[in-house]
């Protein structure tokens, strides 16, 4: 199963460890470097893609991914590049990222896939890699 | 009509001073401190100092009472999300929000994107006719029979103008229950022309959607 993670943020280290046993094939890709996650992740059998622009490759990324995971620090781009793929693909696993506490709360109000930094024993998407 | 614009720029600034001219209030939501000041000296104290995609900032720019919402970032991702913010906080709010990107506009389709227009739509004058001609306002809903009841007003610019009901394309479950005239006469006549500021009050059975 192959797992995109778009963004590094404060959640990105609790998701791959959540999901590092259930793939093989996990890239993150992040537009600037971040040493301390590269370092951390040493170990970790995950590709870390650097230097990409996010905007204008999310579309290519999923299509070539089964789940994605959006984890950058900005709602508005996490929400953004949700419609995006699901628009493209419908029945793509996405799992987006919502820092702000009302819109974490509409978007769960509506369905989607999408978690907290203060939710985040309640957001299981554990289902999602294990299938 | 009150109307909440979410990006300051020159398109916006100028469409402002033209709403305001025609009676209507308008509100600005910014996060730049300096082009609020800016702002401020240029029409006067309509700001409101934060992040359009944060429901404190459009509570406090009072999007529950608004007609209108622009959503009009230079960055669509922000543009989308406070639409989508805005009509959570609103429901009868009608939102236009500028792309700024082609290729994004397959994007703002769905229940919260009433309008979406490009940048090189986003000229004033434009935008102007725009909310003159299409506001149209639900102002009763009949859950017993599905049934419900709308305002439209007719703009300074509008196509309706100088024609009658009969020449308005209404939709087979609408029927036009009166014309308000901007005199504050009430006529059940639908042979007269509309005027400009006239209002068409206008009964129609609901179609829900299917959320399938």
């Amino acid at each position: 199963m192959k797992i995109a993670i778009i963004g590094i943020s404060k959640i990105t280290d609790y998701v791959i460890d959540k999901i590092i046993n259930h793939s093989e094939d996990i890239s993150v890709y992040t537009e600037i470097r971040d040493f301390n996650f590269e370092n951390k992740n040493l170990n970790n059998n995950i590709k870390i893609i650097t230097n990409i622009e996010l905007e204008e490759n999310i579309e290519k990324i999923s299509k070539s991914s089964d789940i994605v995971f959006l984890l950058s620090e900005s709602d508005p781009f996490n929400s953004f590049s949700y419609k995006k793929i699901i628009t493209n693909e419908p029945n793509k696993k996405v799992v987006m990222l919502i820092n702000d506490n009302e819109i974490y709360n509409i978007y769960k109000e509506k369905k989607y896939s999408v978690i907290s930094p203060f939710d985040l024993e309640q957001n299981d998407f554990s289902y999602l890699v294990k299938e | 009509m009150y109307i909440i614009i979410a990006g300051m720029n020159n398109i916006t600034i100028n469409l402002a001073k033209k709403l305001i001219a025609d009676g209507n209030e308008i509100t600005f939501v910014d996060s730049n401190e300096n082009k609020s000041e800016e702002i401020e000296k240029k029409i006067g104290f309509v700001n409101v100092l934060g992040s359009p995609y944060n429901k404190s900032t459009l509570i406090e720019s009072g999007i529950e009472r608004a007609n209108f919402f622009i959503a009009s970032d230079m960055k669509d991702e922000i543009n989308f999300l406070s639409v989508m913010l805005a009509k959570y906080l609103n429901n009868e709010i009608i939102s236009i929000s500028l792309v700024n990107k082609i290729s994004n506009k397959r994007i703002f389709i769905g229940d919260e994107f009433d309008f979406a227009i490009e940048y090189d739509e986003m000229i004033s004058d434009t935008l102007n006719s725009f909310i003159a001609n299409k506001f149209d306002q639900l102002i009763y809903t009949n859950t017993d029979n599905h049934t419900e009841i709308r305002i439209i007003s007719i703009g300074k610019d509008s196509s309706l103008i100088g024609k009658t009901i009969n020449d308005v394309d209404l939709n087979n479950e609408s029927e036009v229950i009166a014309i308000l005239s901007s005199s504050g006469t009430i006529s059940h006549n639908l042979s007269n022309t509309l005027n400009p500021l006239d209002k068409i009050l206008i009964q129609s059975t609901i179609n829900y959607k299917n959320d399938e």
